[in-house]
């Protein structure tokens, strides 16, 4: 009944590719191989570069993109994987969200080239973006890194050619279902308590809240987050507008949804805000 | 009729607990950072028994959060296999109105197409419920007299006394577990000391809901379209806090989980709430209730009023459970109150219009 | 205790293409003997092992019960698998569910049939039994509406359905392509009442379709002094279970699953959601 579109004898070929990022969700995929074997057993890893040497010469099934997009040479390269690839998953935060670089997308790009090299003219970089800014993207693995009870639902449903049950409900969803006491809700401990929960996606298991952590929002807006009413709770908690700026745009700011929210206290004088109007 | 009930004394939980242990898996309320939940229990757990204590309450021992339907082998022909659920639970500390609740899930998951998975844990559960000597201060149950006194439907109920406990037998169940314990009759003085402290915490409860549980259709119906709900459900961030730890709420998806070897798999059942975009969506990303005030309201409602139309028993048993973990705290009539606060949700509905102008109410487009 | 979650197998032992994504399967049970009793209006919940479980209106007559057949359109991702199936493929039924057509109150009385697109697959049992139980009847009109001549489902039953005495077929399409003859209407379905020669005070109303469309038709039939009781539609919402325990097709107090699909207009205007509002 399960008819397998895939090209070697029902294994899906895989390349993984990196770009802008800290490469941990290959590092993730790496530690997978140990505890999640059966499920990595469905997949033939065509291109890998960080577990083996073995150059890319063949089309493949399946594209993992690791990390965000932030050079002009980059949205060449990753055209041209769209087009060898059947499915391709933006995998991880940066890839999906543009994650942690994109932080430098609110800042002045010569300010931020400046402070970090010598000499700016050699760098040739432009804003950090989600790989869905350029090439079309079938599913998302969100999260810094990715969760792998996700990844086993994709890997085994693209193998089984269904599309993958990965929901889009907020963490606290899964928070709550873990028993745990809501830390946005904690009246001490100001600075803890500055919980992403009710406007992020979930599929990470609420690890962070479950550690007494807030959530910081590394998987992006859940489904129709109500980003006003999460700048109104932050904001009636004490905290100033750079926190909240700082909250929202640390992984992904360049979601339409968390950069309302980075905006929000600012009303229309957002600063350095270069997105496409929301 | 009361004296009927087998009342007996009880010196500490821990022994019960014990005899209750060697033929129940027995779960009860213990401490978890700083709140309580159902954890499963030892003579040596110190439980507490105050009101709704829990953050999830019971009903996610009988209804799982997950839960496996049947397991299926895939390729030749169609075999299922169901699972064996067999295993006799207890369940320590249920608040009287988690009890009340459970006798809403028991009409839901019953009638027609009985749910055999709930009936069979449900009927393998010993409820051993606990009067609340104290009301905490989001609850309401006296509105709808599901508590704080528990008055039938429990297999054991233990009331808190100032040297000890009131142990009630309510069921053949119950006697079977006591009979070995030799416990003496509650003198006429604890059944006093109980019937005081009921009744003070009755007393004690401030929060009253401000319009007759009979009369909630009609208050409803009337104010289906009233402006209140606009800035009401603009403060909702739909996360489906309130739903998860309502004691009533029911509502689960199914899905197919298929094995790595791809010859086998399960169909499992998982919560889910009517507070996300995605649970009415259908076919092409059409949604029967995307609206945000669509989805707050339907909770509102079906909790308070709907429920009782659909099977005779309140949505709503006053636990307060919603209120205190709502994540939003918007200023309402110059307080600020929990968003999921039923009682705050009917003073809003109360207000004269008047209190609303300007505010626009969407109208609703055809799915 | 019995499972009513545990689906039974069926076997397809025919597929017809209806339109480009429309296919209707014939399914005969493999071990229950009794074959499916049902009502018109009502669906099955159809499983795909592995893939999930949907519900689909059973769109054949009801008095063949060793054989049913269900017509799906391909729109998501279950039915996108079960668009892949073939003669001979096992698939696994539970039901039939929901309230149905109220074929009792319907005997004798002349029927007015309405529908939109795949709005026709509930209805086209009740089309067949009224055809087969000729006497049992009135007159039969069917007004059906599709966005363009591709989209008409049950298109090879038309000729069977105009021969029947005293049937009459009434088609329209939104917008008819170049090139393409088509020699009827154009417009909306309520255009195509003008036609009707029923007198409502014997007949009654059914309809299926698009919430918009069906809005409209109530009101014309209103205007045309149908009485609301005689106004029935089946509704559509997302279901998981069919047996009011999943909660998702509830709207208000009503479960689409066991109180509907099928409802009387009194009982849909009695809901607060004004969902068929159809203000004079």
């Amino acid at each position: 009944m399960t008819a397998s579109a895939n090209s070697n004898n029902g294994k899906v070929k895989t390349a993984v590719f990196k770009f802008t990022c800290c490469a941990g969700c290959q590092f993730a995929l790496l530690y997978f191989f140990d505890q999640l074997p059966e499920t990595l057993e469905l997949l033939d890893f065509v291109y890998f570069k960080m577990a083996r040497r073995k150059e890319l010469d063949e089309p493949y099934d399946l594209a993992l993109i690791e990390g965000g997009v932030s050079t002009p040479e980059h949205i060449e390269q990753l055209k041209a994987i769209r087009k060898q690839a059947k499915t391709l998953v933006a995998f991880g935060a940066c890839a999906a969200h543009g994650g942690v670089p994109s932080i430098k997308d609110w800042q002045r790009e010569l300010a931020v080239e400046e402070r970090v090299y010598p000499d700016p003219l050699l760098i040739n970089s432009i804003k950090v973006s989600p790989v869905d800014e350029f090439v079309k993207v079938d599913h998302y693995l969100r999260g810094c890194p990715i969760d792998e009870v996700e990844f086993m639902e994709l890997i085994r449903s693209i193998a089984s050619d269904k599309s993958p049950y990965i929901r889009e409900h907020p963490v606290c969803v899964e928070c709550k279902l873990r028993n745990n006491i809501c830390i946005l809700l904690m009246r001490e401990g100001v600075q803890e308590s500055m919980c992403l929960g009710p406007v992020t996606r979930a599929g990470c298991r609420a690890i962070c809240t479950s550690n007494m952590r807030a959530c910081f929002g590394c998987r992006g807006p859940m489904s129709n987050p109500n980003i006003p009413e999460m700048v109104r709770t932050f904001k009636a908690k004490g905290f100033s507008a750079k926190d909240i700026e700082m909250r929202f745009t640390e992984y992904a700011g360049m979601s339409t949804e968390f950069s309302e929210g980075a905006r929000a206290y600012y009303g229309r004088k957002a600063p350095y805000y270069h997105r496409k109007a929301a | 009729m009361k004296s009927k009930i087998k009342a007996l004394k009880l010196e500490n939980l821990n022994i019960l607990i014990e005899a209750v242990s060697q033929k129940y898996r027995a779960y009860g309320p213990v401490a978890k950072d700083g709140e309580h939940a159902f954890k499963v229990i030892d003579p040596e757990s110190k439980l507490y028994l105050g009101c709704a204590a829990t953050m999830l309450p019971a009903k996610y021992i009988l209804q799982p959060v997950w839960q496996d339907l049947y397991s299926f082998k895939l390729g030749n022909g169609f075999q299922i296999e169901e699972p064996r659920l067999d295993e006799k639970l207890a369940v320590f500390g249920i608040s009287p109105c988690d009890v009340n609740a459970l006798l809403a899930l028991d009409r839901v998951f019953g009638g027609k197409f009985a749910d055999p998975y709930y009936w069979k844990r449900r009927e393998n559960t010993l409820i051993v419920a606990a009067n609340c000597t104290e009301v905490s201060k989001e609850s309401f149950c006296t509105s709808w007299d599901t508590g704080p006194e528990l008055y039938s439907n429990y297999d054991l109920l233990i009331t808190e006394l100032s040297d000890g406990y009131i142990l009630e037998v309510g069921s053949a169940k119950g006697e079977n577990v006591v009979a070995q314990l030799s416990l003496a009759e509650a003198t006429q003085d604890d059944l006093n000391e109980k019937t005081a402290r009921l009744d003070s915490a009755r007393a004690n409860t401030e929060k009253k809901l401000p319009v007759a549980p009979d009369n909630l259709h009609q208050f409803f119906r009337e104010r289906f379209n009233h402006p209140a709900w606009v800035p009401n459900s603009d403060a909702c961030f739909s996360c489906g806090n309130c739903t998860i730890v309502c004691p009533t709420c029911y509502c689960f998806d199914i899905r197919d989980e298929i094995m790595p070897s791809r010859n086998a798999g399960v169909r499992r059942s998982e919560w889910d709430s009517c507070q996300l975009l995605e649970f009415a969506e259908v076919g092409f990303r059409a949604n029967f209730r995307r609206p945000r005030i669509d989805r707050f309201k339907h909770r509102t409602i079906h909790k308070l009023s709907w429920m009782k139309q659909q099977y005779g028993l309140t949505g709503c048993v006053g636990c307060g459970r919603c209120v205190r973990w709502c994540p939003s705290w918007p200023e309402r009539r110059g307080r600020v109150t929990s968003l999921a606060d039923p009682v705050e949700i009917i003073a809003d509905l109360m207000e004269p219009l008047e209190k609303y102008k300007g505010v626009e109410i969407p109208v609703r487009e055809a799915a | 205790m019995k499972n009513p979650y545990i689906a039974h197998p069926a076997i397809i032992t025919n597929i017809r293409q209806e339109t480009a994504e429309t296919k209707t399967y014939t399914l005969e049970f493999t071990k229950q003997k009794r074959g499916l009793v049902f009502i018109p209006g009502q669906f099955n919940m159809i499983s795909l092992l592995g893939f999930g479980e949907g519900p689909f209106s059973i769109t054949s007559s009801p008095l063949r019960k060793e054989i049913f057949e269900h017509t799906i359109r391909l729109v998501g991702s279950l039915t996108g698998q079960i668009n892949r199936l073939n003669v001979g493929d096992i698939v696994g039924i539970r039901g039939p569910y929901g309230s149905g057509w109220p074929v009792g109150l319907a005997k004798n009385k002349d029927l007015l049939i309405i529908a939109g697109g795949v709005g026709l697959a509930p209805l086209r049992g009740l089309i067949d039994m009224a055809i087969e139980q000729r006497n049992g009847f009135g007159e039969v009109e069917i007004m059906y509406g599709s966005r363009k001549p591709e989209n008409l489902i049950f298109t090879s039953d038309y000729d069977n359905w105009r021969s029947a005495p005293n049937i009459r077929l009434f088609l329209t399409v939104d917008e008819v392509p170049k090139g393409i003859e088509w020699p009827y209407g154009q417009g909306v379905v309520t255009n195509l009442l003008k036609f009707s020669k029923i007198n409502p005070a014997n007949a009654l109303a059914f309809i299926c379709g698009p919430e918009i469309m069906m809005r409209f038709i109530v009101r014309s039939l209103l205007i045309r002094e149908f009485a609301e009781k005689n106004i029935f539609v089946s509704m559509e919402r997302r279901m998981e279970c069919g047996m009011a325990k999943c909660g998702r097709c509830m709207i208000g107090p009503k479960y689409v699953c066991t109180d509907g699909p099928v409802f009387s207009y009194p009982e849909v205007k009695a809901l607060p959601h004004n969902l068929l509002a159809a203000s004079l």
